[in-house]
């Protein structure tokens, strides 16, 4: 059972056809990568994927499920989780609260459960441990907005892991990252694939995809197609690129 | 059948409407700025031409001149100079400008309350005298409404030819877009600027002159008004001059034509409130209709929230002593403090929409007025509903009320910034035009509290106070609060974390409305009587100006804020609260947290220097040495 399938996808915007019956399969264990020029449609596949576009045509099943006429926030709850490019942490809470808020909201909004709301240890035990493993520690108690580019996306990352996904969305996730910091996450997706979760990105960078990547298929033309430079081998070949 | 008299007299109606519009158009495009304050313009400039004409007795000749070539204008120019462009200049979003703006209508409103009160007069001079018109068929047209017609048709075309076919409009088009490569490029910004309010501040106050002596001269009367021809800017897009001009006329002649249809009954009130208030009907039509404006400027993102301040322990003490002083009070005193309670609830439903949702919403006054004529209807068994006990009415009032929070918050899912202002405007306007100012709803209500007892009735304010205080309370810090907040600063993040952003939109609607329509009730209550006039749609502005003045983000701000306003309004002469509030509110873009802010800042500031070790080198941001004193 594949984690994420997309079935026929296309999407036109006037009378521009930006995606055309793409299909794609993002296996558990696997880091799954698209790449493409700027304009080849990447945004909009991942739009499409994470609910935050409706597609004219396709399906998304996750899990076997059909989530195509799912909201983002509903695929989120289900285990589609995205991180997006253009920063989407939440620069009036602190770090932990941004966590915080990716916990209390893996069921449905209710105006009873929004009064009622306390917070288990559990919860707190999650956050702690993810904020470990990303080096958040030191800065919990900070309001995300004071906090500089590359410790954003690694806040945006946190809040996708302290969820336990199943398929892990990213757009471009090491824009804005030095050298290290993209080493570091892309060991962290390697480590993610390896505990069984679908890790599924969205990258302009070749080297980068081709160092962390275990798939890789191009967008071009509206459609996708395997790059030829796709192996797990070329991977350990690539490392030293980023 | 269109009667040609009805249409010519619609015409002069839609030709001021249209020299309205053209105003708040014309600054829009050369500024980014939609100046809800062109009412306000618009009112003063009258005033000032009546007082040149009926008090010190100028000839018109030499007061017209004088009213809309130097103080409209100038208006326009000091507006532009002493707010806008220090605005501009840090690249406020649209949400503070449009902030900006009501803070300075409610201030335009606050100066001419005070010279001239709130009083309205009937004898507002005509810029034009009357007079028949011979047109070729038989048909007369008015010498003054012939007059409109022509300056508005000319002010529409001459102002699509600037914009379109000379330099002077491509510079406006090159600011507005991206000042600062117009900047680089040469452009004086500042220039165009100046020019688009001197010009949107002249048109608004030839449209006031126009307006006053077929309305009635009051500060609150003629800029509702003014507000009302919104309409045709929405129905342009904010756009097109053209379009604007033919919608003004369109709406004007439709409702004069209406008056020849003639129903029975309850079909014909209806219908002569649809046909009188056609403006506001094509208002609230048209941004329903029209769900994205061409909006200008750099984003309608809300910038009126921020990071919602817990209350010091200290305050809460001090604040139970301080709601709990008007218990010894005289009786008079007592009935002036019962305001205090109810007013606090609205401002706190106006913090929890603003200052922690990020939501504009000009329509407060909408739901404290319909909070309020429930509970008086369920409470006498008015208007058809069934009598119930007092506490019951003002519960079934509150849910009410609540209940239109929720139905209005929809068109908030899909609009932000600019276009959900004007829309909660609308609602609120259309609450006040159909049901507040309606016989139907309004005669024969018996006001009465929902306790006997003066002390009894401000005990049960209180307790609803302390009860709005916990739902807010839970809806900033809690886990609902954090969904809140999440959703506020990044909806596709909120998204991404699993919040259904639709439904906690829809719910802070719900709660804040229902929060207004307690307040509303209440105030009623205090005040004996339904007074339309106090929850009419200005009042919605000037508390929402009154609470970012205060501080969006302080629960405390709000209390505090309620019970000064009430204290000004009993003690100094009418509109006091109103030109301090204006006056406030044109710092807000120094102080973009209000009152609380600054005094968060002092008290922080204080606490530096205790803090600070006098044999350590001092680790002090620039900011914080100036607010010191102290040098590097």
């Amino acid at each position: 059972m594949s984690a994420l399938i997309a079935q026929q996808l296309s999407k036109s915007y006037g009378g521009l056809r930006v995606l055309d019956g793409v299909n794609l399969t993002a296996e558990a264990g696997q880091v799954t990568a698209l790449i493409g020029s700027n304009g080849a449609g990447k945004t909009t596949l991942f739009r499409c994927l994470a609910g935050s576009l409706r597609p004219d045509s396709g399906r998304v099943l996750l899990s076997d499920r059909d989530v195509t006429r799912l909201s983002a926030d509903a695929r989120s709850r289900r285990g589609l989780v995205p991180t997006y490019q253009v920063g989407s942490v939440f620069q009036t809470l602190t770090v932990r609260e941004n966590l915080l808020v990716a916990v209390e909201n893996r069921r449905r909004f209710s105006p009873l459960r929004a009064f009622a709301g306390s917070l288990g240890h559990v919860v707190t035990e999650r956050v702690d441990e993810v904020s470990d493993r990303l080096g958040l520690s030191e800065v919990m108690s900070t309001p995300a907005g004071e906090l500089p580019t590359g410790i954003l996306r690694l806040v945006e990352l946190a809040r996708a892991l302290v969820t336990d996904p199943l398929v892990l969305l990213l757009d471009e996730p090491v824009s804005g990252l030095d050298r290290h910091q993209a080493q570091a996450v892309a060991e962290l997706l390697r480590r993610l694939a390896a505990s069984g979760k679908a890790v599924l990105l969205i990258e302009h960078d070749p080297k980068f995809v081709s160092s962390v990547a275990d798939e890789v298929y191009e967008l071009g033309g509206g459609t996708l197609r395997p790059w030829p430079a796709s192996t797990s081998a070329n991977r350990a070949t690539n490392e030293h690129l980023i | 059948m269109i009667a040609i008299d009805l249409a010519l007299a619609g015409v002069a109606v839609g030709a001021v409407a249209a020299l309205a519009g053209l105003g708040v158009l014309v600054t829009y495009r050369t500024t980014g700025v939609f100046n809800l304050a062109s009412g306000g313009m618009a009112m003063l400039v009258a005033y000032v031409f009546w007082q040149l004409v009926r008090v010190w007795h100028w000839p018109i000749a030499l007061a017209a001149p004088l009213a809309l070539l130097v103080v409209g204008p100038g208006l326009g120019l000091a507006a532009e100079w002493a707010i806008f462009r220090p605005l501009r200049r840090r690249r406020a979003s649209t949400s503070e400008t449009l902030v900006a703006s009501v803070g300075l209508l409610v201030l335009l409103l606050g100066l001419a309350a005070e010279i001239w009160g709130l009083q309205a007069r009937q004898d507002a001079p005509t810029l034009v005298p009357s007079g028949p018109v011979d047109l070729p068929g038989g048909a007369t047209i008015d010498q003054s409404s012939l007059t409109q017609l022509l300056i508005a048709v000319v002010a529409g075309l001459a102002l699509t030819f600037v914009a379109k076919r000379t330099r002077a409009g491509l510079l406006a088009r090159a600011v507005v877009d991206e000042r600062s490569l117009a900047l680089l490029s040469g452009v004086r910004a500042d220039r165009v600027a100046a020019a688009g309010w001197a010009l949107g501040g002249g048109l608004a106050g030839l449209a006031g002159v126009l307006l006053a002596p077929s309305t009635q001269l009051s500060p609150y009367g003629l800029t509702l008004v003014v507000l009302e021809t919104l309409a045709v800017v929405v129905v342009a897009k904010l756009v097109s001059a053209v379009i604007a001009v033919a919608a003004a006329l369109g709406i004007g002649v439709a409702q004069a034509e209406l008056q020849q249809i003639q129903l029975h009954g309850t079909a014909q009130t209806i219908f002569g409130s649809v046909q009188s208030n056609l403006f506001v009907v094509a208002l609230l039509a048209a941004l329903l209709l029209i769900p994205r404006l061409a909006e200008t400027g750099v984003g309608a993102v809300a910038a009126v929230a921020r990071r919602p301040q817990r209350w010091p322990r200290w305050s809460i003490p001090l604040a139970a002593a301080f709601l709990a002083s008007p218990l010894i009070f005289p009786q008079a005193d007592l009935r002036t403090a019962q305001q205090v309670p109810a007013l606090a609830l609205i401002f706190l439903s106006l913090m929890l929409l603003s200052g922690v949702a990020g939501q504009i919403s000009l329509g407060a006054a909408g739901y404290g007025g319909v909070g309020a004529l429930l509970t008086a209807d369920f409470a006498s068994g008015g208007a058809g509903f069934p009598t119930v006990p007092g506490p019951l009415a003002l519960i079934l009032g509150t849910l009410g009320a609540g209940l239109l929070g929720l139905i209005t918050g929809y068109p908030a899912l899909r609009r932000s910034g600019l276009a959900l202002a004007l829309t909660t405007l609308a609602v609120g306007t259309v609450a006040s035009r159909f049901v507040f100012e309606q016989p139907t709803f309004t005669t024969g209500l018996n006001i009465r509290t929902v306790v006997r007892g003066d002390r009894t009735f401000y005990l049960v304010e209180v307790l609803c106070l302390l009860i709005g205080l916990g739902v807010v309370e839970l809806l900033t810090h809690g886990p609902a609060g954090r969904a809140l907040r999440a959703a506020r600063d990044s909806p596709d993040g909120a998204r991404a974390a699993g919040i259904d952003v639709r439904a906690v939109t829809l719910a802070t609607f719900a709660v804040s409305a229902a929060l207004a329509g307690l307040g509303g009730s209440l105030l009623v209550q205090a005040a004996g009587a339904f007074d339309s006039g106090a929850v009419d749609p200005l009042h919605g502005l000037l508390w929402f100006t009154t609470v970012l003045v205060a501080g969006a983000d302080s629960a405390v701000a709000a209390i505090v804020a309620a019970a000064l306003t009430i204290l000004i309004d009993a003690v100094a002469v009418p509109g006091t609260s109103l030109l301090i509030v204006g006056l406030l509110a044109t710092l807000l873009g120094r102080l973009p947290r209000g009152i609380a802010g600054l005094a968060d800042q002092l008290a922080e500031a204080l606490r530096r220097r205790r803090l600070t070790n006098p044999d350590e080198p001092r680790r002090l941001t620039a900011a914080g040495r100036r607010m010191l004193g102290v040098g590097r």
